[in-house]
């Protein structure tokens, strides 16, 4: 079994050290540039998931988004690391929203972003994160294992939102993929205020999580 | 939903076992489905500056012993829009 094993992991080896995929970039179309940070303790202490962002057209007229022309960005990364995976996506030229993030819609107010005709976009590095209230933690392990063996279900008592932690693009964050070439990147400007309805079905939040409520302070009584 | 077929069992048990586990599956997927709809409408209220607070439980034995409705109504009222509301905080 183990010889089995261990030739599996031969085999895989040399695509799993490929992590840049090859794509090829339209040059006058315009794309958005995200590298999206693993979601850490969903469901237990020590393990983590891909995470995932969705982006839409944001219309500001109707404050709704462009359900049609949605993008999910799970699948297929342009390069990947142990911390996180990055996406290079064609896009129309338009006014852009942060609609969601691994199942959290950020309906409650989330950030646009303008993408023009030829342009790419950098959003940075986008990290969804649960949004645990103080002193709330994903369970261990053992307390994981107790709870599916007593309730039947290893689900956190406390279903918590997703947040975003965002910061530009770090020395230490993935090289832009080698199909950008010599275009020109630029860094995007995250503008406050968009909301709209929760399209996703899921659960609801602000992008950067319930501190950002108007008061800032989620212990107080205008804000929690 | 994939419900095995056990070739252990008749026909009759195998259909039997596939509807206790269905309604089993159901209750469970309506259940999760009602805690989203919760959880999604209290992070929305808290999200526009309302509060929920947990009283302690004389307090709902009080109210509970109130002769009519109407009263009943009234003392929960005074207690939403007391200056000083009574009871811990919930953070949503």
């Amino acid at each position: 079994m183990k010889k089995v094993l261990l030739a599996i992991l031969v085999v895989s080896a040399p695509t799993m050290a490929a992590d840049q995929r090859k794509t090829t970039l339209q040059p006058d179309a315009s794309y958005v540039l995200v590298e999206i940070g693993k979601l850490e303790g969903a469901m237990v202490k020590g393990f983590d998931n891909p995470g995932s962002l969705t982006i839409a057209p944001y219309d500001s007229t109707t404050h709704d988004i462009v359900a049609a022309q949605r993008i999910v960005l799970f699948n297929k990364p342009v390069a990947k690391s142990k911390l996180s995976r990055q996406y290079v996506v064609k896009v129309q030229p338009a006014t852009w929203v942060i609609e969601g993030a691994s199942g959290t819609a950020f309906s409650l107010g989330s950030k646009t972003f303008v993408v023009h005709p030829g342009e790419i976009v950098d959003l940075g590095v986008m990290k969804p994160e649960i949004d645990w209230l103080d002193g709330e933690g994903p369970k261990s392990m053992a307390g994981s294992m107790l709870s599916t063996a007593f309730f039947g279900s290893m689900k956190p008592k406390q279903v918590r939102p997703v947040r975003i932690k965002w910061t530009r693009r770090q020395p230490t964050s993935l090289p832009l993929p080698a199909s950008i070439g010599e275009r020109a990147v630029t860094p995007v400007t995250l503008i406050d205020g968009a909301t709209f309805d929760n399209n996703l079905g899921g659960l609801i939040n602000r992008f950067a999580g319930r501190s950002s409520r108007p008061s800032g302070d989620p212990a107080s009584p205008s804000s929690s | 939903m994939l419900v095995p077929q056990y070739s252990t069992l008749s026909p009759t048990a195998n259909a039997a076992s596939v509807a206790i586990a269905s309604l089993f599956a159901g209750l469970l997927l309506r259940d999760s489905g009602k805690d989203t709809i919760r959880l999604v409408e209290r992070t929305c209220m808290a999200d526009k500056g309302y509060a929920r607070y947990r009283v302690e439980k004389p307090v709902v034995v009080a109210i509970d012993k109130l002769p009519t409705d109407e009263a009943k109504i009234e003392r929960y009222f005074a207690l939403a829009t007391a200056s000083v509301p009574t009871g811990e905080r919930i953070s949503e």
